[in-house]
């Protein structure tokens, strides 16, 4: 069965955690071992039972009730599964964040509708990285309507502003849908089964939602052949993973950056030979002439290559402003000059002037030391984004635009 | 319990294997003879042309069941395994939380300054535990075997760039994405040979092993993989009930962890 991946994204204390932790047990996917254990830690630290417990997993998670790394649970709604993943919602912790939400490809916005909570920087830069992420779909889930009466006006109020701000940062962004469901992740109100508590709500629930979106995003746009080598196998061949189209031997093929022009004549997969290997694997094949191929090279026809240079713009999230850094796309890595442009500001979420400050999101111009292959975010997303590093380690990621 | 598509698991674990074989120096793996590191090994050997090209440690205290010692020796003969047993010695003073701990990772440690691995392969999966959940597939481990839980590195997309800090290692972890039935159905598929202490013997089999003293069998009829499978397919019961380590205290496998135990 294929997984849907669905990342929960949204301010601490919003209740991602919570939400993940009901509809665990509202679909039956965990063990009762598992929820009276989350029952004896929420007894043994004096509150009321906490379903977030059942994620949180780390002595320091449940005492602090906070989110730290990610995590992942698995379920089953109308004979389709989902892996529901948790990310930390807290600003510090915003690598861990992107680690969830690369795996994902639909989100799931969590924004507390109870009073003094509402919209926060934190919630509209989760909702901006998503976008620049390639999420086109966005579940925003307002939650904590419990605290609010179950009432039309404070579920109003959050998607009215919302939508304000989603419909602004579509001219740099691009567009996304963005459909608002009232719940109460507590209480489990519009999780799996409508609520009555919301009469006046005549919408999908939350999990019908995350259904339409997760499955519905047709198949993806495949380009012709793209696979990018992995590196040599001691003198077996070439290690390769097989991004889009379709290897097969004899085809006549380009290796870039290089302009090497090559054929196919052996592919071996999973340790045998075959005639031809497609999207999502990872063979060794064997070229002729032979020649050392560089890591992160791309393999393509011979007539459909991808764009290859030193200079590409992009759309880049810097988590800390790197100092000399590199840029990782694909295996192949390149020092790199990155010149920023304009900021997308997180208020309004349209672009202004600004200045390199860490956790913004930039339009930014790249030159590399080194000759690179790639493509556009919206050809090919595996080949058109890539990791920012410097001596210091993890720095930021982007999308070529 | 989820099935998977084994394909698609099967491609991704090879493809962390080999980005591992490529980016260490000297990489080892634990084998427990278990499902999880047997099943390992034979991706392993389709990864690189049929040989495991790595050298793979079973931590031994001596009191693993006699099955485990005659399965390990069968597979390390059929497969040409390059095998290294690291004795660890078990003192009777110590037992459940603190016996895994204080005599594996005790032996753990000792193999890998012997051998200077820079790299630990560990068949972990996520379903596991609630903590495994929170892995990456390349982790970083300190000098003192720490998981700094709290600090991760970032790990996107499929670049796995963790590196070791120094005087430490890092944790491969290829079959994180696995669910336990996905295990058996592949093992089935592949014909991978198997511990037999998974087979059900007198209405008892194993589900998970450890060594004769923290391991407890489950009630189960199941008398080959196919039964086995139906099991899973059905049970509420979480893998790892049958070890007594895990009851003792909440948060032992957490601890066990950070103190560099698998
Ligand atoms: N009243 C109310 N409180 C909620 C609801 N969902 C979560 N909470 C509470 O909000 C707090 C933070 O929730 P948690 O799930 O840990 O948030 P996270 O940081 O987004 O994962 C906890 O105390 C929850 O009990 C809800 O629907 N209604």
């Amino acid at each position: 069965m294929r997984i849907h991946k669905i990342v929960m994204l949204g301010n601490k204390d919003h209740g991602k955690s919570t939400l993940i932790g009901n509809m665990l047990m509202l679909t039956k996917s965990i063990s009762q071992e598992r929820i009276d254990e989350a029952k004896r830690i929420s007894r043994a630290l004096g509150i009321p039972f906490e379903p977030g417990f059942l994620l949180d997993s780390f002595s320091d998670e449940r005492e602090k009730a906070m989110t730290i790394d990610t995590s992942r649970a698995q379920l089953v709604y109308k004979n389709s599964a989902f892996e529901l993943i948790d990310v930390p919602g807290h600003e510090e912790l915003i690598t861990n964040m992107l680690t969830g939400a690369s795996s994902a490809g639909t989100a799931v916005l969590m924004v507390s509708a109870k009073h003094g909570e509402g919209i926060s920087k934190q919630t509209k830069r989760h909702l901006l990285i998503a976008m620049m992420l390639g999420m086109r779909n966005i579940v925003v889930a307002v939650n904590k309507m419990d605290s609010e009466g179950y009432k039309i006006e404070s579920f109003g109020e959050v998607r009215n502003r919302l939508s304000a701000f989603i419909s602004s940062a579509h001219e740099s962004m691009g567009a996304v849908n963005a459909e608002f469901v009232p719940i109460s992740a507590y209480n489990g109100d519009n999780l799996i089964s409508k609520s009555e508590n919301m009469e006046w709500y005549g919408g999908p629930t939350l999990m019908e939602l995350i259904y339409r979106y997760a499955t519905g995003t047709g198949k993806r746009r495949d380009i012709g052949l793209r696979a990018v080598v992995q590196g040599e196998m001691q003198g077996n061949g070439l290690a390769c993973k097989v991004v889009s189209g379709r290897l097969f031997t004899g085809q006549r093929v380009a290796v870039n950056p290089g302009r090497l022009l090559c054929t196919v004549n052996r592919i071996i997969r999973a340790g045998r030979s075959v005639p031809q290997a497609g999207a999502g694997a990872s063979p060794v094949i064997n070229l002729s002439p032979y020649s050392i191929m560089q890591r992160g090279g791309v393999i393509s026809e011979a007539t459909d290559m991808p764009m290859v240079g030193r200079n590409f713009s992009a759309f880049i999230f810097l988590s800390r402003i790197p100092k000399n850094p590199s840029i990782k796309i694909n295996g192949a890595e390149a020092k790199c000059h990155i010149r920023i442009g304009r900021e997308l500001d997180i208020n309004t979420g349209r672009l202004k002037e600004g200045r390199a400050v860490s956790l913004g999101i930039y339009r930014a111009s790249i030159k590399t030391l080194d000759e690179l292959a790639f493509e556009k975010f919206n050809t090919l997303t595996e080949l058109g984004r890539f990791t920012i590093y410097d001596s210091a380690g993890f720095s930021g990621l982007g999308i070529i635009i | 319990m989820i099935e998977q598509n084994l394909s698609e698991l099967e491609e991704k674990s090879i493809y962390i294997m080999r980005e591992a074989k490529m980016k260490f120096k000297n990489i080892g793996a634990l084998w427990s003879m278990g499902k999880d590191s047997t099943t390992m090994l034979a991706i392993a050997r389709k990864a690189f042309m049929g040989k495991v090209p790595f050298p793979v440690i079973h931590i031994d205290n001596s009191i693993d069941f006699p099955e485990t010692y005659k399965f390990r020796d069968y597979l390390a003969k059929k497969w040409d395994l390059d095998l290294i047993v690291a004795k660890s010695e078990i003192k009777p003073e110590i037992s459940g939380f603190s016996c895994c701990g204080a005599n594996k990772t005790e032996a753990l440690k000792r193999v890998m300054a012997e051998y200077g691995f820079d790299a630990l392969i560990v068949s972990i999966r996520r379903d596991e535990h609630s903590i495994r959940a929170k892995e990456r597939y390349v982790s970083p481990r300190d000098k003192d075997f720490v998981w700094d839980y709290k600090n991760q590195p970032a790990e996107l997309w499929d670049d796995y760039s963790s590196k070791a800090k120094k005087g430490g290692h890092v944790r491969v972890h290829p079959l994180l994405d696995w669910n336990e039935i996905d295990i058996w159905r592949y093992i089935k598929k592949e014909h991978i040979p198997i511990n037999a202490l998974y087979i059900s013997r007198n209405g008892y089999r194993y589900r998970s092993l450890g060594c004769t003293h923290c391991t407890v069998p489950i009630k189960s009829d199941a008398g080959n993989v196919d039964e086995i499978i139906k099991e899973l397919k059905t049970t509420n019961v979480e893998e790892r009930s049958g070890r007594e380590q895990d009851k003792e205290k909440e948060y032992i496998m957490q601890r066990l962890r950070s103190l560099g135990y698998m």
